[in-house]
């Protein structure tokens, strides 16, 4: 992605409140040519009412919009050079599949035979030209959404917003439309802005990832750096599963940190492992694809960091295919669970579920994460 | 299907008891058999008090009721105040819904009361207020005033009742409406006024037709407001049934009554249509 | 999950104020000049006096109000009431197992016993209720049906041998419909029934089957589950039927006019008389209001008690 590229979309600290309720509270992003964006969070978080912001069908209490350079304050929804996919899709019932694309070009008042050919390309591009003149009753969940994405598309908008484009499909259909939906973006180009609140959605599909709590911003990055380094409990827990232990203690040891933890006890860790910024307590978290398990951990530390390692017991053997879960339960009450080869996990089976086994991780592998990175 | 038939009733399957259904029977049977009767005995060929005794088929008075002019200038009457009502009525009723649907405004609940009020107050405070209202304010339609507007008087009252039903009607269809469909189309550059005729009228249309046959009926119906704000020269169908009632039973006004079910249940019929079309498809 | 929908769904009246109006005036002004100025002139006339034929003068007097507690009045206003009573008793009555028949039918057939019990009432008023004056005569159909019935019982009688001594009479007496009580409110219930039934059948559709399943479950017997679940949850239903069919009833015209024969009035003929020959309006508008003032405490009653049956529902989650 070029840098000096200029943003597409800029959103600058944008604030939106409902009476007393605020919905998003200084929200500032840019949005580049070309990516797809995804803005992620659990219901209520305020995704879909950011999305509606820069649709302009909702005006920001404070802030503003520029698309494409342009401050889209004060222009309504119908004048601005972006589209929608509504979440219901929207498609109106009493028009044709035709009819229902050719819908924005008729209110531009383009000539027919431009409008012909335009629909026609539309329709080509998300598979539906044999159903050019069915209606929508006619048609199936997936389908009426390619008619919705057509008729956003065919005004060749600066930007596609999408408001959980998958949630109305069913979960075999959500899979190959998530495909179709990135193949689609790549053929067209256009910057995609998709709401969703599922994460497996957006880590899959979107090149940039906002995720959004309460109205906050609370991390803008790839879906890899998300992953891998989450700047809060809150973002690691919603990304993936990961194992997390509360730190109930803290006292500075030289270059180090002893953090408590009921399940863990005392860990040391060096001080510039902690996070910089954010508030409320610490939390411990590994991912647990970085869990190792086995009758007892290695003597030498691998790496630098040296390793963490607890003993438990051995809980439930979890099969998921070409790797099992296995559930460590530890003394300090609580569990981690640990993702383990399929060898592996045939090998746990043969032990008796209660037997003692340790887990272990590398320090690196450990994150320290803060309750909230974003609050003062 | 033949396998359902044979499963036993279970303990609230009340439509299967025996008992219940008789009351549903008989219930039925009470309101059927009137108008059964009345139908039946408009073909009695008997002149005198014609309804006391079957005398064998005729038609004959409903060739007489045809000749009738008093009559079927009443009966033209009420087709005409019933289609000039029902399509102002459906505009009004129209108009209302929206107001109700979409805006918050202030007092909404009394503008709200205000419009149900036609409906539940007893129909002949509306009549008696009505025609104390025409005549005080000296409202006399000329008596050579040309056909229909001769009619003004009936037609007001008319709309006046059947307006907030047909409102009420529309609101329902209104519910069912997506507002993403508003602002989809408002995403694809549709003004207020496009989005209302593109969108918001195609949507409501089974509500307006549905609006239409209701007000449509009730102003057919129609007996106690028309009794108060009619003229000796304006009669309409139920009025004229009613002097020729008091006067004597004739098998000629069970024809013409008969004709009369005819069209509500017509009517009705199409009203059901558009109301099973209205129902989401999803 | 959509956040802010009620705030999304009705906008402001002053966000498109011009719009707003557009929609706003037309009912609004019809209603105030057709319904409201009409109801304030008889308000006014009932606080008059007739001057002349056709003249009144606003006086402000309570005349018009004083003699409604003249004996006659009185006397027509129990009556009517009773009447409307009854009537709506039997309404309820015979239109609650009616509507436990539809709520419990096969989907496919509800529609259709619904249509069954709606379609008299898409009939013309008067039609059904001259058609029920064909019937209720002395010489009428149902007069026959009894006739046919008093005769199939005295041949049961002789031939069992007890034919001479005339339980069932000696002749067969007719009896009479017209004119007398039974006979409007006859005509009362088969006019209003089916507003008794879709209320009941409203609020009976709407339960939850489970409740009168974990009854049963607990050991209650059918009826008692009848009395103390299902009729207590249908409560709401009843509620709304009684008042739907009692205040038309009590302001009926038309069934006491024809089926009564002058003989059994209700307050509308009264009324109606005050305006079409006896030509008292100050007093047939006090008698009006009156009418209405009944009504608009029975439609408050019953919305506060919708109101509480809401909040308690609510309550129970």
């Amino acid at each position: 992605m070029n840098k000096s590229e200029s943003p597409i979309i800029s959103v600058k600290g944008v604030t939106k409140r409902f009476g007393s309720f605020t919905a998003l509270q200084d929200i500032s992003l840019d949005i580049r040519p070309g990516e797809i964006f995804a803005l992620l969070g659990p219901s209520g978080c305020g995704k879909s009412t950011l999305l509606r912001i820069i649709a302009g069908l909702e005006t920001a209490t404070e802030g503003s919009v520029a698309i494409d350079g342009q401050d889209m304050t004060g222009i309504p929804a119908n004048k601005r050079p972006v589209n929608m996919v509504f979440q219901s899709y929207a498609v109106f019932p009493h028009m044709s599949v035709a009819d229902n694309v050719a819908y924005g070009l008729k209110l531009e008042r383009r000539p027919a035979a431009e409008i012909r050919e335009k629909v026609a390309e539309a329709l080509a591009q998300v598979h539906l030209s044999d159903f050019a003149h069915r209606k929508p009753d006619q048609l199936s969940g997936g389908q009426r959404q390619r008619v919705a994405l057509a008729r956003a598309l065919v005004k060749r908008p600066k930007v596609l917003l999408l408001d959980e484009p998958l949630s109305a499909l069913d979960a075999k259909l959500r899979d190959a439309m998530r495909l179709e939906l990135v193949k689609l973006q790549e053929s067209v180009g256009v910057s995609f802005v998709i709401v969703t609140h599922d994460q497996s959605e957006a880590l899959a599909m979107a090149d940039r990832i906002a995720v959004l709590k309460d109205g906050v911003l609370r991390q803008l990055d790839s879906p890899a750096a998300l992953y891998k380094r989450p700047v809060d409990r809150f973002v690691a827990d919603f990304i993936g599963s990961i194992n997390m232990f509360a730190v109930s203690g803290q006292r500075a040891e030289g270059g180090q940190a002893r953090l408590e933890t009921a399940e863990l006890g005392a860990i040391a860790v060096p001080s510039d492992h902690l996070p910089a910024a954010g508030q409320g307590a610490l939390t411990l978290a590994v991912r647990p694809e970085r869990v190792k398990v086995g009758a007892e951990a290695p003597k030498e530390a691998q790496g630098e960091g040296g390793l963490v390692s607890v003993v438990g017991r051995l809980g439930d053997v979890a099969f998921q295919g070409n790797s099992s879960i296995v559930e460590v339960l530890l003394e300090g009450g609580g569990s981690l669970s640990a993702l383990v080869s399929e060898a592996e996990a045939d090998h746990l089976m043969q032990a008796e579920s209660g037997s003692p086994i340790t887990a272990w991780w590398a320090l690196d592998d450990m994150l320290i994460l803060p309750e909230n990175a974003t609050a003062a | 299907m033949a396998r359902e038939k044979r499963e036993p009733a279970g303990p609230f399957d009340y439509s299967r008891k025996l008992s219940l259904r008789l009351v549903f029977f008989l219930g039925s049977i009470f309101l059927y058999a009137p108008i059964v009767v009345l139908v039946i005995f408009s073909f009695n060929n008997s002149r005198r008090g014609g309804n006391v005794i079957w005398k064998g088929f005729t038609t004959k008075y409903y060739e007489k009721a045809f000749h009738n002019d008093a009559l079927m200038e009443a009966f033209i009457n009420s087709l005409a105040i019933a289609f000039i009502s029902t399509l102002i009525a459906v505009i009004l009723g129209a108009l209302t819904a929206v107001v109700l649907w979409r805006f918050r405004f202030p007092l909404k609940p009394v503008f709200e009361g205000m419009v149900s009020l036609p409906i539940v107050i007893p129909e002949i405070c509306m009549g008696v207020s009505l025609a104390v209202f025409f005549s005080s304010f000296g409202l006399y339609v000329p008596r050579d005033m040309p056909f229909p507007l001769n009619l003004t008087n009936i037609i007001i009252a008319h709309i006046t009742f059947s307006f907030p039903f047909a409102a009420m009607v529309i609101r329902t269809r209104l519910n069912s409406f997506n507002r993403e469909m508003e602002e989809a189309a408002k995403d694809l550059g549709a003004t207020e006024f496009q989005v209302f005729r593109d969108i918001l009228l195609p949507h409501m249309k089974p509500g307006l037709v549905a609006g239409a046959l209701l007000a449509f009926t009730l102003s057919l119906d129609d007996f106690v407001i028309t009794f108060f704000t009619s003229g000796p020269n304006t009669v309409t169908f139920p009025i004229k049934v009613y002097s020729m009632v008091r006067f004597s039973v004739t098998p000629e006004i069970n024809a013409a009554s008969t004709i009369l079910i005819l069209i509500t249940l017509l009517v009705t019929f199409l009203a059901m249509r558009f109301q099973s079309f209205e129902e989401p498809r999803q | 999950m959509r956040p802010f929908l009620a705030g999304r769904v009705m906008e402001s009246y002053r966000k498109n104020f011009r719009a707003f109006l557009a929609f706003f005036t037309p009912p609004f002004v019809w209603l105030v000049l057709f319904f409201f100025v009409p109801l304030g002139i008889i308000w006014l006339y009932s606080f008059g006096e007739t001057e002349g034929l056709t003249k009144i003068r606003l006086t402000w007097t309570l005349e018009n109000y004083k003699r409604l507690l003249e004996p006659e009045i009185i006397s027509l206003f129990w009556r009517s009431v009773w009447l409307s009573v009854i009537s709506t008793a039997v309404c309820i009555v015979v239109s609650y197992p009616i509507a436990m028949v539809i709520a419990t039918a096969k989907p496919k057939w509800k529609p259709w016993l619904l249509l069954v019990i709606i379609l008299p009432f898409w009939t013309n008023l008067l039609i059904r209720t001259y058609a029920l004056l064909n019937i209720l005569g002395t010489r009428g159909r149902l007069n026959d049906l009894l006739h046919w019935l008093w005769s199939a019982g005295d041949r049961a009688l002789s031939l069992i041998g007890l034919g001479d001594y005339h339980l069932l009479g000696e002749r067969f007496m007719p009896v009479k419909f017209l004119g007398e009580p039974v006979g409007v409110m006859i005509g009362l219930v088969y006019v209003y029934l089916p507003f008794a039934v879709l209320p009941i059948y409203a609020s009976l559709e709407r339960l939850d089957r489970s409740y009168l399943e974990a009854s049963l479950d607990l050991g209650a017997s059918q009826w008692r589950t009848f009395r103390q679940i299902l009729l207590p949850l249908s409560s709401g239903g009843i509620n709304t039927a009684t008042v739907i069919t009692f205040i038309p009833m009590l302001g009926s015209f038309l069934i006491p006019d024809l089926l009564g024969r002058g003989q059994v009035d209700m307050i509308a003929n009264v009324i109606e008389r005050q305006f079409k020959s006896g030509n008292d309006w100050p007093f047939g508008s006090a008698l009006s209001l009156f009418l209405l003032y009944i009504t608009f405490i029975l439609l408050a009653l019953q919305s506060f008690h919708a109101m509480r049956q809401r909040k308690r529902e609510e309550a129970r989650g």
